[in-house]
């Protein structure tokens, strides 16, 4: 059963990207469909910190295949495989 | 005088109906292929208050939207200025400044974070912000000329080399044929299109050749890489020696067989590199390049699969129209700074103390690269290091001059230097120390001070550490 609702996850991950990536983007303005790579603007190294912060934040591990973008497209595909992985766990 | 300026605004610089040959992969997005994008941006900058050759910087992500962004304001007239959309928020008041910019687009603006004067207002375009500000009313660039930004080759970060258009698509063309590239093939661009090697020598050459641009996005992963080639049926596409030294360290380490052309270039390629790389892969064709935003950007070409394995070290031979001579050092009698002569060299440089590194020697014009080169009996190029003060991390060149430059500017700094790690290892690394007037910043602020030096500097610039030296300003004589 997973500790956080998918909302909570999203919320959690406009955070991270407002304020760990150093985007100068405010939280607000975070849409849930944009892309993280064609419309947010984060770059190589932003996704691996982007990465890196969603293990710590939510205490999972995410392998080479699983780091893509199909999972790390936008907030949605993002708060999707966050959301399953926990109920997996 | 103004007749001649409003008939370059109504030019066409370059076809729109080329646009029509971009694409993108997954990891831009397949809702990004609208084609009317760029009908609605072309219509936004003819009917904006912005003079004939006003700047407009354009900070996106790779995208389709960018390149569609880039020609409609190119063909309104005004000059594009594309940098990087992680360029931290100090810094654009800077870029603004010194570009004499007229407008910034932007994903989403943080408008308190950037400095503006009174006049500014926010407007939306498509699904991108611009800032309008109040520019000089008589730009000091023209239309049909483009800015392309370099990491600062003064003690400046936004450094600005500007071209014309024309010329940029001279030298796109003249790699295009030293690497074989056709109308036939399908060119993939996973660098960001603000460098200058992304947007001349892969979008601006592929497009004027009417072959297909297929565009990526960040991060960089070897299994996506692979299977964008397949997916989109790509011929030909250029990395970095990072990423290559990635796929050769990848087992196995073939490249899909589809992919004919792999170019790399941005930084000193090592031949057991170029030799693993043909190795795994005897049908393709690699290309080793040389170039610097001031030259428009390419100087030479290598092809590494035809040559004797003794210059896989080298960078090639001279693009056509391109000459070349070695400033001899003193000190290294075989070894010289190279300096360019083509007629696609940068018409000025602007930014901050920005020095024109343009030279007559014997009634011709010759750009000093600041790069350090051998040159073999035929005129093959082998680099041997750079003769100013940059350094290359993880294929980024960080410009240590502009990081002192601007950590003396920040109140209460009294010196500032750098010590490089020297590693043989692609992550270099430098530490920074700086000596502060305690009086201004107490020794209780130095956290807080550290924080404010990273916020001002993008990720791959920062120090693998800071020393703070905090002193009494009264004691020191020697400020060196």
């Amino acid at each position: 059963m997973s500790v956080h609702t998918r909302q909570e996850v999203i919320a959690i991950l406009k955070k991270i990207v407002s304020e760990k990536l150093d985007l100068d983007i405010p939280e607000s303005h975070i849409k849930e469909e944009a892309g993280f790579s064609s419309e947010v603007g984060v770059d190589s190294i932003g996704f691996i910190e982007l990465r890196f912060q969603c293990e710590e934040e939510f205490k999972i591990k995410i392998s080479e295949e699983e780091f893509g973008p199909d999972n790390f497209f936008n907030c949605k595909t993002l708060s999707d495989f966050i959301v399953n992985k926990l109920e997996a766990h | 005088m103004n007749s001649l300026v409003s008939i370059e605004r109504s030019r066409e610089f370059f076809p729109a109906d080329k646009l029509l040959n971009i694409s993108a992969t997954s990891s831009v997005g397949d809702h990004c292929t609208a084609t009317d994008t760029y009908t609605d941006y072309l219509r936004f900058w003819q009917t904006s208050p912005l003079q004939p050759g006003h700047v407009v910087v354009i900070a996106l992500p790779n995208t389709i939207d960018v390149l569609h962004m880039f020609f409609a304001v190119l063909n309104s007239g005004l000059v594009p200025a594309l940098i990087a959309p992680t360029t931290p928020a100090e810094r654009f008041g800077q870029i603004i400044e010194d570009f004499q910019a007229a407008a910034l687009v932007k994903s989403s603006l943080r408008i308190d974070g950037i400095p503006h004067g009174p006049g500014a207002r926010a407007e939306l375009i498509g699904r991108w912000s611009v800032l309008i500000f109040d520019a000089p009313r008589m730009p000091s660039t023209r239309p049909g000329e483009v800015i392309i930004t370099t990491s600062g080759t003064s003690a400046s970060f936004s450094s600005g080399c500007v071209h014309r258009f024309e010329s940029l698509q001279a030298n796109g063309l003249r790699h295009a044929h030293s690497i074989g590239l056709r109308k036939e093939d399908r060119v993939l661009v996973n660098l960001p299109l603000y460098y200058s090697t992304a947007l001349v020598a892969q979008a601006i050459a592929t497009l004027t050749l009417d072959a297909q641009l297929v565009i990526s996005g960040p991060p960089f992963l070897l299994p996506q890489y692979t299977r964008d080639i397949a997916a989109h049926r790509i011929t030909v596409s250029s990395l970095t020696p990072v990423l290559l030294r990635q796929i050769n360290a990848c087992e196995p380490s073939g490249l899909p067989p589809g992919l004919r052309v792999l170019s790399v270039g941005g930084d000193h390629v090592p031949a057991e590199q170029v030799q693993r790389c043909l190795q795994a892969n005897p049908q393709l064709e690699l290309y080793l390049t040389y170039g610097i935003t001031e030259a428009g950007p390419r100087v030479s070409t290598l092809a590494a699969h035809r040559v004797d394995p003794a210059r896989y070290a080298s960078v090639g031979l001279p693009l056509a129209g391109t000459q070349v001579r070695l400033d001899w050092l003193s000190e290294s009698p075989w070894q010289g700074e190279l300096l360019v002569s083509s007629n696609t060299l940068l018409l000025s440089k602007i930014g901050r103390s920005a020095k024109s590194p343009l030279v007559d020697i014997d009634g011709t014009t010759w750009l000093r690269t600041g790069d350090i080169f051998t040159q073999d009996a035929q005129g093959y190029l082998f680099f041997k290091g750079r003769k100013s003060d940059f350094l290359v991390i993880n294929d980024e060149k960080v410009n240590l001059g502009a990081i002192k430059h601007i950590c003396r500017t920040l109140p209460g700094v009294i010196s500032c230097r750098t010590l490089v790690k020297p590693t043989h290892q692609a992550l270099a690394g430098f530490e920074l120390e700086v000596t502060l007037d305690q009086s201004i910043v107490p020794s209780c602020d130095g956290p807080s001070f550290k924080q404010h030096i990273l916020k001002l500097l993008k990720r791959y610039e920062r120090p693998g550490r800071i020393d703070l030296v905090f002193q009494d300003a009264g004691s020191i004589v020697n400020y060196k």
